[in-house]
Order: structure tokens, then sequence, then C-alpha cells
């Protein structure tokens, strides 16, 4: 088994990965990297390398062999203080693998000893899509509870002709006490590479200082943010083809009535969806009635709403 | 009088704004705030930065004519709101910050590293009208440069003929061809997008004349910590994008009577 040093050399090229700091009391540092490859099976989970408490299920194949269904486990379920998590997954050439959460994600409140270590809170994803891969990385919701000092990191490094789909969905402050989130600190990091070239760079970053979660060009004090990337560089080469796919998914919002809640936007090439209002369960709904548009446009299969979203 | 490259290059600047003091006495082209600028630095400048520089700046208003669509912004006190976060929040972490690396690319001649910091601009911005607002008067700068008589572009012929470059990255490399330094290239670039909007808001929200000068007065004086907050940041906190201005952008895409572009 890899150790964790051997996990973050490999992927250290293309983008500056924090390392992981040296170990301090009750903290935990979690790290998995799983490499799925595509054979005459269909893709299989090949390979898991793994330190901490994070896991996944054994894949399974509700929709045939050629994807993967896999959910990701943090036992903990919450992130504390000096806590780092970093997950890499390599999705290897022609595999498909969906990815999703049993539960929401929570960065609880930091502690305000520093004495103890740095009081930040890390989640890390790298995804690697080989040619022709496809990665659909649709978590729940992120609670972000109020004195949180949290960044939740997501590189995505794919080829032209690869097909990454995904989402990340923030709910900030504490949601059984409705505390709102004054004196938290929340950075969302979205960075999208095609063939090494940083296509989309989105870095939002909540602070008392900024008081962006109250300003109008900010968050105008809604508490939920999320972001719904959609690149596919080579089934919508085409403008005409991008232009259809938002017109369908302007269609679709108008039929959710969330016009004023959800918008859509074509940044050379990559649509971005961002969703802005006050509840997860709202914008799950939204973004799981999207990727349904979005899913048959960029790799040809009907969506399916993975099982444990009832649960 | 030609503006020689060569010399430029030669006569390396202090590309660091904080570090500038120690070296104010072996420099004369040093950034710091105090020292007197020449008159033809400062006329390069202005002329820079003057709203008739033809990069067609006047068609866009950033998301604010959605913003004003929506009573967002409805006055003098809710005008000035806006601009100001986007300045200290968006411009000062991307534009500013990205700009000191760009300038500091031509300065040390490193024209890939310049490429990197370019298509960093680029995929800052947060919607399809963002974007082309960016490249469009990227471009329009561009051709502008190429033909200017007194500029020699011989050392940057690479850059002009890119097929797409930030309007960051192609006023970052007219303000080092004019000679300026960092500090005028910054603060020059924040007054072309305060009065930019100040502009665009005159029109839109409308404002009166008088308003508008006394919102340049007030808006320009928050110039300085926008670039102290350039200064500090750092490669990884670069990036600062406001979401209901995005998607305000992406709205008004489809906004039904629009008198500008983006």
């Amino acid at each position: 088994m890899a150790t964790d040093d051997t996990l973050m050399n490999q992927h250290n090229l293309a983008s500056p990965l924090v390392p992981l700091s040296p170990t301090l009391k009750n903290q935990w540092l979690a790290s998995l990297e799983l490499t799925f490859c595509h054979s005459a099976q269909g893709t299989q989970l090949h390979r898991t390398t793994r330190k901490g408490p994070l896991s996944v299920q054994k894949a399974f194949y509700p929709e045939g062999r050629d994807c993967a269904h896999v959910y990701l486990l943090h036992p903990p379920a919450g992130i504390v203080s000096g806590d780092e998590l970093h997950l890499a997954l390599n999705i290897e050439q022609s595999a498909h693998t969906l990815l999703t959460t049993p539960g929401a994600n929570r960065f609880y409140r930091a502690r305000d000893d520093f004495s103890i270590g740095d009081p930040q809170q890390l989640q890390v994803g790298h995804y690697y899509l080989k040619e022709n891969a496809i990665l659909e990385n649709l978590p729940l919701e992120t609670l972000i509870y109020e004195g949180a000092h949290a960044i939740n990191q997501v590189d995505i490094h794919m080829t032209r002709s690869s097909v990454y789909l995904g989402w990340d969905i923030s709910c900030l402050g504490s949601p059984l006490t409705n505390k709102p989130f004054e004196l938290g600190r929340f950075t969302q990091l979205n960075r999208l590479y095609v063939d090494d070239k940083l296509v989309f760079h989105d870095r939002i970053a909540i602070t008392p200082e900024n008081q962006l979660l109250h300003k109008a060009a900010g968050l105008a004090n809604h508490s939920v943010f999320a972001t719904f990337i959609v690149a596919a560089p080579q089934a919508l080469a085409e403008a005409s083809q991008r232009k259809l796919l938002v017109t369908e998914l302007r269609e679709k919002i108008i039929d959710l009535e969330a016009q004023r809640k959800v918008s859509v936007t074509d940044i050379g090439g990559v649509l971005v969806i961002r969703y802005l209002g006050h509840h997860s369960e709202e914008c799950k709904q939204y973004f799981n009635a999207l990727w349904q548009t979005a899913r048959p446009a960029c790799i040809n299969k009907p969506a399916l709403k993975p099982r444990i979203w009832y649960t | 009088m030609n503006t020689n490259v060569s010399a430029n290059v030669a006569n390396v600047r202090d590309v660091d704004s904080n570090t500038s003091k120690s070296s104010a006495e072996t420099t004369s082209l040093d950034t710091q705030v105090e020292s007197p600028m020449s008159a033809i630095a400062c006329n390069r400048l202005l002329q820079l930065c003057s709203a008739n520089l033809p990069v067609g700046g006047f068609s866009f208003s950033q998301g604010l004519e959605y913003a004003v669509e929506e009573q967002w912004v409805n006055g003098v006190e809710t005008t000035h709101q806006w601009i100001k976060s986007n300045l200290l929040d968006a411009v000062a972490t991307t534009d500013l910050a990205l700009s000191k690396r760009l300038y500091r690319s031509l300065a040390q001649q490193d024209i890939t590293q310049f490429k990197v910091w370019d298509q960093h601009v680029i995929a800052c911005r947060e919607s399809a009208e963002l974007r082309l607002a960016e490249v469009a008067m990227g471009k329009a700068l561009i051709r502008l440069l190429s033909n200017l008589n007194a500029i020699n572009t011989d050392n940057v012929s690479e850059l002009l003929q890119r097929k797409e470059i930030s309007f960051v990255g192609a006023f970052t490399l007219a303000a080092y061809l004019f000679g300026l330094d960092q500090q005028s290239t910054l603060s020059g670039y924040c007054w072309t997008y305060i009065d930019n909007q100040v502009a665009a808001a005159t029109k839109l929200v409308p404002l009166g004349q008088t308003q508008a000068q006394n919102l340049l007065f007030e808006l320009t004086d928050f110039v300085q910590q926008a670039i102290h907050i350039a200064d500090d940041t750092t490669d990884l906190n670069i990036g600062g994008s406001l979401p209901r201005l995005a998607m305000a952008s992406a709205w008004h895409e489809e906004q039904y009577t629009r008198l500008f572009r983006s």
C-alpha cells in the first residue's frame, strides 16, 4: 500500500497540492486514492490506496457494467480543526464513474485556541480524467457551521475527450440552531484544467472581513450557494450544441420556476450553473433536474437518480 | 521618440511595490507613490486610461445593467456599495493580483509565464459575458498597440499574435511598453474600472453628472487599499468570484432590453 507521500507526489505536477502537515494531536489526516479502469468487463475499481477514515463501499452497477456507482464514506461525518481530507480519483481511459455521498458533509466550528495548531479545515478533491473518461461527481450538500475555518478545493484535470459533470452545494451556518454565519470562514475553490490548460477558476471566499454573505454582489444574505460544472469539450465542441443545451437547461429552469434562483452560462465551452437561495433540498432538486437534461447531451445516457438520494 | 523596449527591459523595475522603498535610491523608474511622476509618464498613463481609448469599454456594464434592472442598485449609495465591493472583493484579488504577476513576467522577459497568468485571468471570468468583455477589450487594445508607431513591439510580437488575450494582460503589456511603473499600472487599471462603472451607472441608474464626479472621488479613495490587498494575495488565494454578480451577468444574457453587451 502506497503512503500518502507517493499519492501526493504522483500528482504534484499540475497543481500546488497542499501538503499534509505533520500530525498533531486531535487531528484526522485522511486520504483516499481510487483508480478506475475500463475493460471488456466494464468499469472497475482497480486500485484503492487509503489512509485514515475515508473509504468507499464496493462499486455497484445499477445501469450496467460500463458505469461504476460509488459512495464515498467518511465515518466521522464531519471535519474539525486541523483535519485534512484528500481525495484523488483517477478515471482511466474510457472508464465511467459516478461518485456520490450517503450523507451531508460537515465542517464544524473551528477551535478558537490557535496554540493547539492551525484551526484550518481542509478538504481537497483531485480528479484526473484520461481520454474518453467520464466522472460524475454529485455529492450531497456540505454544511459549514458558524465559526468554521474551512476550505473546499476541487481540482479537475481532464482531456478534451473526457466528460466531467460535478457540483458542490455549500450551506453556511448551523442548521439546527439557525445561527448565522458571522465569524466563520469558508472558501470554495474550483479549478478546471483541460489538457493542462486552466479554463475555469472560481474562488468564492466568505470571511468576516469581506462580509460577502451580506453584499448585494456576493450572497445577498442567502445561506446556500452552489455551482454545477458541465464540461464536455469534445461532446459539446460546437457553439451551436452548447447553445441548444443552454436553451434546454433554461427551459427546465422555467418549468421549475427557479428563474430567480438558478442561472446558466457558457464560459468558453464550459457550462456553469449556479444556485443561490436558502434551501439545500431545493437546490438538490433543481440540480438533479438539470442533470437529467445535461447528462444525455454529454454522454448520451439517461440520468438515473442514485438510489441513496431517496433514503 | 521611440519607446525602446530593450531599454525598458534592461532597466528592470522593482515589480513588488512592497519592497520598492529600499531600491528607491538606485532606480528612478521605481513604483513609489510619493515619487514624482515625469510629465511624459503622466501623459502616457492618461492616454492609456482615457475613456477615449478605443477598446469599447463603454459597451460593457459588467453585470451592472442587470443589477439596476432588479433594483439591487437604485441610487448613489447602492452604486457606491456595488462598485466598492467589486473593486475590493473581486478586482483586487483577481485583476490586480494577476496584473502584478503579468508585469513581473514582462520585466523578466518571461513570455511563457505571461501567457500562463493571462490565461488565468480569462479562466477567472464568471460568465459568458464577463469573459466576452475580457477578451474583446483585450483584442481591441492589442490591435491598437500593434498600430502605435512609437511603440516597439518586437520583443513581444508573440503576444500580439495570440488568438485570445485578456484585457488585464493587454493593459499590463501596454502600460509596460508605455514605460509606466507597476504602481501606476495598477492604479491606472483601477481608474479605468471605476470610471467605466460610474459611466455605466450614470446611464443606467441614472445619476447626475455631479453625482458621478462625487462617486469618482469617493471610490478612488479605495484604490490604495485594493492595491494593498493585491500585494497580500498569494498564488493560491488569487481570485474573488462574486456569486450574485456572476448570476446577474448570466441572467443579463436574456434581459429583454439591453444597452450594454455585459
